[in-house]
């Protein structure tokens, strides 16, 4: 008999599940999961579930994750689906545990096997979420936003409603992206509307310069001050030109609005400069 | 002219230019000043309405052009109005729109309106601004304008992470009758020496590893389709050729579009259909081990309609069928109608690691609507064969609904297992 196990929501906690699952070579019974409440009810979200805590305090490393440092040197590819098995939030917990199990008993081995259900439903929610993280990569438009910049300078913001919980692995792209302006001005934050709340980063140059070592602060907010963050974000002449610029590529001989709706869905133009953000 | 009419203008005059990749570069973030990095595969940052992605500021230096191309919409003897970009506005252009997460970089073209040397500096004094005094790390493709000194084209490469000389037209004989100031020489010299000055960089890096990046994404080209009479298999022939001799990365397939009248032009634009099949053979050219050779065998002089090239290829050759899914290649997997590069990976995996059974299939990802008939697990079919005009039937494509200007997945990340 394996009893049930105890999944708080966190990061953290399903991390430490898939080591504990991998290290066994057994998956639990049941998994006992404490309700994600206030998520989507309208009321404050609760940090330590939308968040890892190292991203917050990069000194939570192996406190934090338990064995998911272990986890990450010796099955990167498992942790990796891990990671986004928490961010689906699809409840493929149960999935996850299995394929950790089977990990641990037949190394990359179950990672091949398709003819395993828990496999497949894990690659389908994988599959999800890396797909979310590459569009937004792309439609995440961040407008300068001076009110909220630490010292008066631009904030850049940019306003998303992602299908899955990846603002973490968003800010971790921007900040390679961004982050390496001159340390003053690189500052930018992105809010996740649809959570209800946000990640502000303001990168610092790496004493080492190195870009994968650099220091970033990043800072949370939530409720009332993400969707203020969002609310008052503005277009600017940049915008303008880069409407113009869009219409200019418009080839009417070529128009085909059947392809532009599948590789551009409605439900991101909202915020796109270009289709009316 | 405002800064906002000169940039409808001269995006206006790119948009004929098919490349949008931002793919094949990894350059890492700056260290301590400046923005931007690219990714191997590339970002989309929006899509027109005609599906194409949008990755890159896509812009002329100018439209000003002293060449008469009849298939081009910035000729000479068009009347429009003409302008030219400051490197200045350039520059700030491709940083504020990065800035903002519009686009991944900069294509950046020109019409030939001096000297192509002195074309050529214009352009890469951009690019040049960009690299070293901002320090953008961003993508940065540059057209090489045919005719330059190696001497500018590597430079040019220096800053770049692509190039491209476009072809143009398959033939020849069609470039001196639409476009007779063009001369084919150059534009192949031009793909020589980037070819050659990449395999260079790569083989002194070996060596030294601080040899500095020659155009990192390689380098493409462009073929206008419909604008003269050459056949699918010439062209496919073409597009072979290049990729073998010049390390192309990519060759694009334009679809004309006649914008003035000229009697050396067909008044009709082709199908964009033929762009498309054009797309699909090109991809079995360089992910699925074709030849043109084969491809065009089954299809004839020009690809069919009705089907993709890899099923008529299939319908061409059911002698190679049925496919042992417990025993088969990768290479035989990837000749069945329907199975891609990802199906048939997750077959050989399946097949090491477990036990493939055929209800697993489908819920593997695996398309079986048309796979079924081309396969066999342990020796049993998956679906009984259907008489040759049936099958074509069967394997017929919905009416075009317009897959790929650029290619099946192209520009988008290959999504695997973490």
């Amino acid at each position: 008999m394996n009893a049930a196990w105890r999944h708080d929501g966190s990061f953290e906690s399903l991390i430490a599940l898939t080591e504990r699952a991998y290290r066994e070579g057994r998956a639990p019974d049941a998994i006992d999961t404490v309700e994600r409440g206030g998520l989507f009810g309208g009321t404050e979200a609760d940090p330590s579930i939308l968040i890892p805590r190292s991203l917050l305090s990069p000194s939570h490393t192996e406190e934090t994750e338990g064995g998911g440092a272990r986890l990450r040197i010796e099955a990167p590819r498992l942790y990796g689906a891990a990671a986004r098995a928490w961010m689906s939030e699809e409840g493929v917990e149960t999935a996850l545990l299995s394929v950790a199990a089977d990990y641990g008993k037949r190394g990359e081995a179950a990672l091949g096997d398709f003819s395993m259900a828990a496999l497949r439903t894990l690659v389908a929610a994988v599959r999800r979420v890396n797909r979310e993280i590459h569009r937004l990569e792309g439609f995440a438009r961040f407008s300068p936003h001076a009110r909220f910049s630490p010292h008066g300078d631009d904030l850049m913001v940019a306003v998303l409603e992602p299908d899955h919980n990846i603002l973490c692995a968003l800010l971790h792209f921007f900040v390679d992206r961004y982050a390496l302006a001159s340390p003053e001005g690189g500052a930018f934050a992105l809010v996740d509307a649809r959570r209800r709340y946000a990640l502000r980063a303001k990168p610092q140059a790496s004493p080492h310069g190195d870009s994968r070592g650099r220091d970033i602060s990043v800072e949370a907010l939530f409720g009332e001050d993400a969707t203020a963050l969002a609310a008052t974000a503005y277009g600017d002449e940049d915008a303008i030109l880069w409407k113009r610029y869009f219409s200019a590529t418009e080839n009417p001989a070529r128009s085909n609005p059947t392809l532009q709706r599948r590789l551009l869905p409605l439900r991101y133009r909202r915020h796109l400069t270009e289709t009316g953000g | 002219m405002e800064l906002a009419e000169k940039l409808e203008l001269l995006a206006a005059g790119a948009r004929y230019d098919a490349s949008c990749a931002s793919s094949g570069s990894a350059r890492t973030p700056g260290r301590g000043r400046g923005i931007g990095q690219t990714v191997p595969a590339g970002v989309c940052h929006s899509f027109t309405g005609d599906g194409r992605c949008v990755s890159l500021l896509k812009v002329l230096y100018s439209n000003v052009c002293r060449l008469d191309c009849a298939y081009c919409p910035n000729r000479a003897s068009n009347d429009i109005r003409r302008c030219t970009f400051e490197p200045e506005e350039l520059v700030r252009l491709t940083l504020s729109f990065y800035r903002r997460n519009y686009i991944e970089g900069l294509f950046l073209s020109s019409g030939v309106f001096a000297d192509p040397d002195i074309v050529m500096e214009r352009i890469i004094e951009v690019a040049r601004i960009l690299r070293e005094r901002e320090g953008f790390g961003g993508y940065i493709h540059l057209k090489a304008i045919p005719g330059c000194g190696d001497r500018i084209l590597r430079r040019a490469g220096l800053y770049a992470d692509r190039l491209s000389a476009n072809i143009e037209l398959p033939t020849t004989a069609s470039l001196k009758r639409l476009a007779p100031e063009k001369s084919g020489t150059e534009i192949l010299t031009a793909m020589r020496f980037i070819g050659e000055a990449e395999a260079e960089e790569r083989e002194d890096r070996r060596r030294f590893a601080s040899t500095p990046r020659f155009a990192p994404a390689g380098q493409s080209t462009q073929i206008v389709v419909g604008a003269s009479p050459e056949d699918d298999r010439t062209i496919l022939g073409l597009a072979e050729s290049l990729y073998a001799r010049f390390r192309m990365r990519r060759v694009y397939y334009s679809a004309f579009v006649p914008v003035r009248p000229d009697p050396r032009l067909p008044r009709v634009a082709p199908p964009l259909l033929r762009e498309h099949r054009l797309y699909q053979a090109d991809w079995l050219l360089r992910f699925y081990g074709f030849r043109a050779s084969e491809i065009l065998e089954a299809a004839g002089p020009s690809l069919a309609e009705d089907i993709d090239p890899k099923s008529a290829w299939a319908l061409a050759h059911l002698e190679f069928f049925p496919v042992e899914l417990l025993s088969a290649a990768p290479s035989e997997l990837l000749r069945v109608p329907g199975l891609g590069a990802n199906s048939a990976r997750r077959i050989v995996e399946t097949r090491r690691c477990g036990v493939l059974r055929e209800e697993d299939l489908s819920r593997m990802g695996i398309v079986m609507k048309r796979a079924r008939y081309f396969l066999t697990l342990r020796g049993r079919r998956l679906a009984p064969v259907p008489p040759p005009a049936l099958l074509r039937h069967l394997l017929a494509e919905r009416p075009f609904c317009g897959a790929a200007a650029q290619g099946p997945g192209a520009g988008q990340l290959e999504f695997s297992f973490p």
